[in-house]
């Protein structure tokens, strides 16, 4: 068979050196042409042949839950990385506006000449009845700004968590790489030492 | 006059390509246009009209809606016809497999999926491109539908000259050849299913054969997950080709040593029938809509197939000419037999029908 540059490239089957090395298996366990009348026989070998690797230890136990838990990790810190911290912010804000806002008194001021006494005065009559109604939204909105401060504290520590963490791994790999260095030095110097003795 | 509406119009896009012939086929017997909320690229802005500008219902004897996802101002839209209405389904997504991670998006396809159970009483034919769709639109309570994929040319590709430029890159990047998947870069395609695949068939039998991804990225962070796991999987070189014209995508697919379709969700499924129409073998995941139309033509996989078992049957097909040969020539087959049934003249008569 040839690639797209038209050299020679290794067909199963053949003999060629990365069949020997990556334990592929012998010409004799090749769907044959007998096999080949549908696709639901082929996919009954091929479920065989998985079968039997799985027992080999080719395939480990759990790989495609593990490949797919992984998956799942990377999809949960880039979502949670962008949204729920920045929507918690966000909430946090809008709630201590609002209790900023509930705060200032209502003014009493009209765009017609006169009428803002007449709002005073409503304002005065009706106060007795909406300072009850602000006292119970400003007591639930301060509620709201807590627990969303609690959430927003939670998530800090998260993500400080996971930042520590990453830097841990990201030392401990620096030290096995100097590790790997100073070894890869003492084998050269090794092999200097034995090429000037023989 | 029988015009088409559609959510968004894109060159490459499935749904607009099908637009685009039944459209054709339609211009010989009436005046018919596309109307889009949104046009992407110059070519569209030529091929589509905005759909600020549509005529008035009495100016018109059919409205076309392809529905395939919710939008706000296309439900507003569609309320305010009085002219007859024609559906064309091409299937909504289940929003569960968006809900945990794009909500947003999730909640269009409902709205789709509401705006189909609200048009079902003032419309007067339904047409769903597989049978698939078909039982699909039963749950929404309609009736006698057309089944015709409308517009959907297997060939389309294969007409298109080589660029030479890709197939030069891709001889330098992958010479030892590689599998390609078409799709756009999405949750539901299962992109990192693809990834997984070829990376553990490639470490189990010491392949070294690339991936070449072809396709846009519609939802930025599902593009960066993508990106990240890909590079977890370090036995597995991919190339993602964003937006590409008909002639690189062509040129991508017939230079690819397979196909490889692992989504969860089709509701057609062209991508890999084309692909046989240019002699290229096939393996796909029998999700959905997908068995339906690749027939026998295509290397069939469980709907529950893994990375595992897709790794194996990768392996197979680029290995056992025998098995190969047989998948290129049934693949022919199948794409001729899809071609021949002319889909765009037999859309084109039911719609001037039920203009009537």
């Amino acid at each position: 068979m040839m690639n797209l540059k038209g050299n020679e490239v290794h067909v199963f089957g053949t003999s060629s050196p990365k069949s020997q090395l990556s334990g592929c298996y012998s010409d004799e366990e090749q769907l044959s042409q007998e096999l080949m009348t549908s696709s639901t026989e082929i996919i009954a070998e091929l479920e065989r042949r998985v079968a039997q690797r799985r027992q080999e230890g080719r395939y480990p136990v759990g790989l495609e839950e593990q490949l797919e838990a992984e998956f799942k990790a990377i999809m949960d810190v880039v979502h949670r990385g962008t949204d729920v911290l920045g929507d918690v912010r966000q909430l946090l804000d809008r709630c201590r506006e609002e209790l900023a806002s509930l705060q200032s008194p209502v003014s009493a001021k009209s765009r017609i000449p006169g009428f803002g006494l007449v709002h005073w005065v409503i304002g005065k009559l009706v106060g007795r009845q909406t300072a009850a109604i602000t006292l119970r939204v400003r007591s639930t909105l301060e509620t709201q700004q807590q627990v969303l401060e609690l959430l927003l504290k939670q998530l800090e520590i998260q993500q400080g968590t996971d930042v520590r963490v990453l830097n841990q791994l990201s030392h401990a790999m620096q030290d096995r790489l100097m590790m790997i260095d100073a070894l890869a030095q003492s084998v050269i110097e090794l092999e200097r030492k034995v090429a000037k003795g023989s | 006059m029988i015009h088409q509406v559609l959510i968004g119009a894109s060159e490459g896009d499935a749904i607009t390509q099908m637009a685009l012939a039944v459209r054709n086929e339609l211009r010989r017997f009436c005046d018919s246009e596309i109307y889009a909320l949104w046009r992407h690229g110059d070519v569209m802005k030529d091929e589509c009209k905005d759909l600020a500008e549509y005529p008035a219902s009495s100016a018109l004897d059919l409205t076309v809606y392809h529905s395939s996802i919710g939008w706000h101002e296309m439900t507003s839209f569609l309320r305010s016809r009085t002219e007859k209405i024609a559906i064309s389904y091409h299937n909504i997504t289940p929003s569960e497999m968006y809900a945990e991670y794009n909500p947003e998006f999730a909640s269009d396809l409902e709205l789709g999926r509401q705006d189909l159970t609200e048009l079902r009483d003032r419309t007067v034919l339904v047409v769903a491109d597989s049978e698939f769709n078909a039982q699909d639109l039963t749950t929404f309570g309609y009736q006698d539908i057309e089944v015709v994929p409308a517009g959907f040319t297997p060939s389309r590709l294969a007409h298109e000259a080589y660029d030479i430029a890709v197939l030069q890159q891709m001889s330098r990047r992958f010479p030892n050849g590689y599998v390609v998947a078409v799709g756009q870069i999405l949750p539901h395609k299962r992109i990192e299913q693809l990834i997984e695949s070829m990376h553990l068939m490639n470490s189990t039998y010491w392949g070294n054969i690339g991936l070449v991804i072809c396709g846009v990225a519609r939802q930025e962070l599902y593009r960066i997950a993508v990106s990240k796991f890909h590079q977890r999987c370090a036995m597995v070189d991919v190339h993602f080709t964003g937006q590409v014209t008909d002639q690189q995508l062509s040129t991508f697919i017939r230079g690819a040593r397979m196909y490889l379709g692992m989504s969860d969700h089709e509701g057609l499924s062209i991508p890999p029938v084309e692909a046989m129409s240019m002699g290229v073998p096939v393996v796909v995941k029998g999700a959905a809509a997908v068995p339906e139309t690749v027939g026998d033509g295509a290397l069939v996989l469980p709907s529950y197939a893994g990375p595992v078992i897709a790794a194996e049957a990768i392996h197979e097909v680029l290995n056992n000419d025998q098995l190969r040969w047989s998948l290129i020539h049934k693949g022919f087959q199948r794409a001729r037999e899809l071609e021949s049934r002319a889909s765009s003249s037999r859309t084109a008569e039911l719609l001037l029908a039920a203009a009537q």
